[in-house]
């Protein structure tokens, strides 16, 4: 499989400050690759430097193969999306988007047809007239599009583009996005610090913090198999317990909370060690459903919150942790504060994270 | 017959209402209004009527032509407008060049403590008389003067390069004293022009020069034309400085005007300043058009 982009121990200080540090990368041509995390995780830094708008303090990128880690923004076969677009507001739309191929020098026919090509491509035919305050801010985000992707970049790189459209254009455009990526073939980098919008889109994923990459899976696996603690708390909710592991064998992991012993299918740590143990609200079932459930125990119910399709429920087990449990409204008819009821989940759904 | 009426009542009574609305400015215009219309408008329509009866003041009125006559039909004044032109256009010219550098410059000062001295240094001046920095420069430039003794002292000139009394002194004072006049309508457009414009531009194959030449300059242009109008309009009507630098041997505009009003020749007097005036209205028509356009593009810019 061909990797487009490569990062060897790339870092990136502003002064005292470590930006990026020591990540490395490989993204594969056609993918479509996410660069997740809070804000201030480095992952801005680390596209701006794919891009050449910013270069590493150490490390290694590669395009292609071919060694950028020092070439200029000019000089690379990488177009950005800006996170405000950046369009020029004193060009129209069509001259927007020929902007990379004038300075190209690509001959007048060649411009209206590539241009007309990628205003079909983006849904505005037609448009390339317009002044680019006359266009809504959906439109303004198919432009930017647009004009990174007529100059048939090696990469696209997109840095938080839907950040400032409302929800609905957002999910819209969300799709619109991903199709789009499917049709062209370009391989996207997408940076977000909104987990939905990643596990929506990507191929894979980097999940980042503080600098580093903390794992990089597709969307299911982060989701499902989470490494860290960091990121099984970053991506979607759950709950955790601190334990250690009692047993480990070829029949699975059992770890000590507390009191209780939890099962689990495997662990990345010998048994001994200090580890966290978590588990997803959505795996946590309640009353008849944790009926023959590996890890089953009692508790008390403390709180249930109505959210429309799902109900939450904060449930304390006799052992002591307490844990949150989500179930469809229908399945929570009957609880009530201060019930007692059975808790539990398949050991399939204990994740044990190191540390 | 009375449901129709109704409406038609409400209608008006909102008539008025939102007339007196309408006019609410009008109590807050009128004396700026007032005071232009009776210093300048005034004196324009006697500065018309003097041009062909110049003769109004001495009590003996009769309508002639004389005075535009000799002003139009002499080569000699001919020759005073397009050195005045001239001097207007090199300063303006002059001034840009100067002047964008230096605004562009100042607009990425990073830190504030910097970034005020230098608007000190540069528009600190202001608060000195022409007339005293006229003659600092007459100083500095006269035959005797430090200029040309580093010139000389440095070998590089035998005899004193004549710098005052023509209009390379003219220009070299003028250029210095409408420079922060130059500076600050662009400085107050060169920092608007975002840095992810010129990232977006770089990120499209734009190198620095490039970016320069079809980013920041297109959006910079309000900056520029209302930079060069003032420092043109300035020009051609300062009389002081070329008047002081120029010592009697050049002869602009503003000073046929003294020269008439000294010898009581108000009838010519009053014609030269009309062509003064023409010519101020002419450009600044001209470069308006050009404005109206480069703002157009600029005020999408702050939306």
């Amino acid at each position: 499989m061909d990797v487009d982009v490569e990062l060897r121990e790339v870092s990136k200080h502003f002064g005292a400050i470590v930006a990026v540090d020591r990540v490395s990368l490989a993204i594969r041509r056609g993918e479509f690759f996410s660069l997740l995390g809070p804000s201030g995780c480095g992952k801005t830094t680390t596209l701006r430097m794919i891009g050449g708008l910013e270069f590493p303090t150490a490390g290694e990128i590669l395009l292609r193969g071919a060694v950028v880690t020092d070439l200029p923004a000019y000089r690379r076969a990488t177009n950005m999306v800006f996170q405000h677009l950046a369009l020029f507001p004193h060009l129209t739309v069509f001259e927007n988007i020929a902007f990379g191929l004038r300075l190209r020098r690509e001959p007048p026919s060649v411009i209206a047809r590539k241009v007309d090509g990628v205003l079909q491509l983006v849904d505005l035919p037609g448009y390339g007239g317009r002044e680019i305050h006359q266009l809504s801010g959906g439109q303004k985000q198919r432009v930017a599009i647009a004009r990174a992707l007529v100059n048939e970049p090696a990469v696209l790189l997109l840095d938080e583009p839907l950040g400032s459209l409302d929800l609905k254009l957002r999910l819209a455009m969300q799709t619109e996005l991903k199709a789009l990526q499917h049709r062209v073939g370009t391989t996207f980098i997408y940076v977000t610090h909104d987990q939905g919008e990643a596990l929506t889109m990507s191929d894979r994923i980097a999940v980042m913090n503080l600098g580093r990459v903390e794992q990089v899976a597709t969307s299911q696996e982060i989701y499902a198999r989470p490494r860290t603690r960091f990121v099984a708390g970053f991506i979607g909710e759950a709950n955790f317990l601190d334990g250690r592991v009692a047993h480990a064998g070829p029949d699975g992991v059992l770890v000590a909370v507390n009191g209780l012993r939890v099962r689990a299918e495997a662990a990345p740590a010998p048994a001994g060690a200090a580890v966290t143990v978590s588990v997803r609200p959505e795996h946590v079932k309640l009353g008849v459903a944790a009926d023959g459930a590996a890890n089953r125990w009692t508790g008390r119910i403390e709180e249930v919150t109505f959210m429309g399709a799902v109900v939450r429920a904060r449930v304390a087990l006799d052992g002591g942790p307490r844990l949150v449990a989500e179930l469809h409204n229908d399945a929570a008819a009957g609880l009530a504060p201060g019930a007692a009821v059975a808790v539990g989940w398949a050991a399939g759904h204990t994740v044990v994270l190191a540390g | 017959m009375a449901q129709a009426a109704i409406p038609q009542i409400v209608a008006r009574r909102g008539g008025w209402r939102a007339a007196l609305r309408r006019y609410a400015h009008v109590p807050l215009l009128t004396p700026a209004v007032g005071l232009t219309v009776a210093v300048f408008w005034v004196c324009m329509a006697v500065l018309v009527v003097m041009s062909v009866y110049p003769f109004l003041a001495a009590g003996t009125p009769r309508l002639t032509l004389a005075a535009w006559q000799r002003l139009l039909g002499d080569p000699y004044y001919w020759g005073v407008v397009g050195t005045t032109l001239r001097l207007a256009f090199v300063v303006t010219a002059l001034a840009l060049a100067l002047g964008y550098p230096a605004a562009y410059a100042i607009s990425k000062i990073q830190r504030p403590g910097w970034a005020l001295a230098a608007y000190v240094v540069l528009f600190a001046p202001i608060l000195v008389s022409v007339v005293v920095r006229t003659y600092g420069w007459l100083l500095l430039l006269s035959n005797t003067g430090v200029v040309n003794y580093l010139l000389r002292a440095a070998g590089l000139v035998r005899e004193p390069i004549p710098l005052i009394f023509n209009e390379t002194g003219i220009i070299i004072a003028m250029v210095h004293i409408l420079l922060p006049f130059m500076v600050f309508p662009i400085l107050s457009v060169v920092g608007q022009v975002g840095g992810d414009l010129k990232e977006a531009a770089m990120d499209l194959g734009a190198n620095r020069w490039v970016t320069f030449r079809r980013v920041t300059l297109p959006l910079t242009a309000p900056g520029v034309i209302s930079g060069c109008q003032i420092v043109f309009t300035l020009t051609i009507s300062a009389f002081v400085t070329p008047f002081l630098m120029g010592g009697g041997r050049v002869q602009i505009l503003s000073g046929l005007i003294y020269r008439d009003m000294e010898a009581v020749n108000l009838g010519f007097a009053s014609v030269v300043a009309l062509v003064l005036l023409a010519l101020a209205v002419v450009i600044l028509a001209a470069s308006n058009v050009l404005a109206r356009r480069a703002y157009r593009r600029a005020e999408v810019e702050r939306a």
